[in-house]
């Protein structure tokens, strides 16, 4: 009966996370935050000046809208973030936006491109926008590939046009300030891609503010230290802790799943100095679990720690 | 511009448990359009209500708390306007399995759905929902279990009556 109940709960489970999320959501909730009673303008009354450099930039054709890239927009999401400081988390850089708005043959993508300014240390600046901007034309590739996939199905069959305002891929993304200190500045954009499931792309940034270098994992630890075997090790065991604490925990099997921490494994530092390792969703796990975190106790890696970021 | 710490927290977790909230709203509405109004509902009364978010509250708990609620709430009202049952069946893609959490759900009372939700779906920890909740968490364990022993009796005859 105990077993019966399990699977049972199992089952449902399965049938919750398989609820399709649809893409109207980000619109919906970013409207809530608007008309929480931060309106356009409120950086302009706090002498934001920037808010001023958005003027009458508004676009409108979408098909050009990949020349615009680099261009300040006012689309509401964007101009959301600016005026709703609150969704970035406490920062002391300053945050603009651009964005990339494309809708064609059905496949649309709302690209929301952080872009940080006044850090101290420029190096810091230039490398994690460049870094942000690398990622982010790889998405705008992966979106072009869908839309000539897409134009090509409705090349062959015109009467699928009929129906093009039904959109069947959309991709939209979130960036989040994760830890802003003096040393390490850390962020994630989160990027939805809604086909027919709902998928989550996590990638994070690290810019170590000293350095003004933009942090890869191997970078924290010495030279020909095995980094990535004992990061496994740590991962592998606390997923084991967790599944045992928890038995709706459930992690893919060894051979199918979880192949080890890679060098260009997902990542951030938190303001305390830990290391946090981050795994997309599906990666490690059934998608019920969603995307997967890490926190890599320091003292259990201190002996290969190279740099002094982590504390 | 808004620096409050709590107001930061809240917008932080509006993004970041956005899909949550959806599936908690959805779970109780049964219906795309519905449960996006539920959504958007709850993100108003979670930036009003900031101040009631303690700094050792699960900021989740609390969110997905308000979310259903504010279903319940709809729920409600729709009910005066128009009974459920009479609602036309809209007839979307709704699958078997759907169909099977819906109906499940459904025949859970409201204090039992709230847990099973946030706690087996959610995986919000007991101590969390007991916080948010208000209740002890001893109150919170029976009405888990009531749950799961309703659930499991109505699977018991759904599949004696096949």
């Amino acid at each position: 009966m105990e077993m019966d109940s399990d699977k049972l709960i199992f089952r449902l489970k399965k049938q919750y996370n398989a609820i399709e999320i649809p893409g109207e959501l980000n619109e919906r909730v970013d409207s809530a935050m608007n008309g929480a009673g931060v309106h356009p303008g409120a950086g302009l009354r706090h002498g934001r000046g920037f808010m001023r450099a958005l003027r009458g930039t508004a676009i409108g054709a979408a098909a050009l809208a990949a020349a615009f890239i680099g261009v300040v927009n006012v689309s509401p999401s964007a101009a959301r973030a600016m005026q709703d400081v609150p969704v970035l988390g406490q920062i002391s850089e300053f945050l603009s936006f651009r964005s990339f708005d494309d809708e064609q043959y059905g496949v649309e993508a709302h690209l929301t491109i952080p872009e940080i300014s006044g850090m101290e240390n420029e190096t810091a600046q230039i490398n994690l926008n460049r870094a942000v901007n690398e990622y982010v034309d790889s998405l705008i590739v992966l979106h072009n590939d869908d839309v000539a996939t897409a134009k090509k199905a409705y090349i062959e069959d015109p009467e699928l046009m009929e129906e093009s305002e039904t959109v069947h891929i959309s991709m939209t993304n979130i960036c989040t300030v994760l830890t802003d200190n003096d040393e390490v500045f850390s962020m994630r954009l989160t990027t939805d891609i809604v086909m027919a499931g709902a998928q989550e792309l996590y990638k994070c940034f690290t810019v170590d503010k000293r350095t003004g270098e933009v942090i890869s994992l191997g970078e924290l630890f010495r030279e020909n230290s095995d980094y990535a075997e004992v990061l496994t090790g740590i991962v592998a065991r606390q997923m084991v802790e967790r599944a045992a604490e928890d038995e709706g925990v459930c992690y893919f099997a060894e051979e199918e799943g979880f192949e080890g921490v890679s060098q260009v494994q997902n990542f951030y530092i938190t303001d305390a100095g830990t290391l946090v390792l981050c795994f997309d969703e599906y990666e490690i796990a059934p998608g019920y679990m969603g995307a997967q975190t890490f926190e890599i106790p320091t003292e259990e890696i201190e002996d290969i720690l190279f740099g002094g970021l982590l504390k | 511009m808004r620096n409050d710490p709590a107001d930061q927290r809240i917008g932080n977790a509006l993004i970041e448990y956005r899909t949550n909230m959806y599936r908690v709203a959805y779970s109780y509405m049964n219906d795309r359009d519905d449960a996006l109004d539920v959504v958007q509902e709850s993100c108003l009364k979670a930036l009003r209500a900031c101040s009631t978010l303690k700094n050792t509250d699960n900021v989740k708990a609390w969110l997905l708390r308000i979310t259903a609620n504010t279903a319940l709430d709809m729920i409600k009202k729709n009910k005066r306007s128009c009974p459920m049952e009479e609602l036309p069946d809209r007839g979307e893609t709704d699958s078997y399995e759907r169909m099977e959490l819906m109906d499940m759900l459904g025949k859970l009372d409201d204090k039992c759905r709230e847990v099973m939700v946030l706690r087996y779906f959610e995986d919000i920890k007991i101590a969390d929902i007991a916080r948010q909740t208000g209740e002890n968490v001893n109150t919170i364990k029976s009405r888990l279990h009531r749950a799961i022993m309703k659930l499991h009796g109505e699977y018991e005859k759904d599949t004696e009556a096949l």
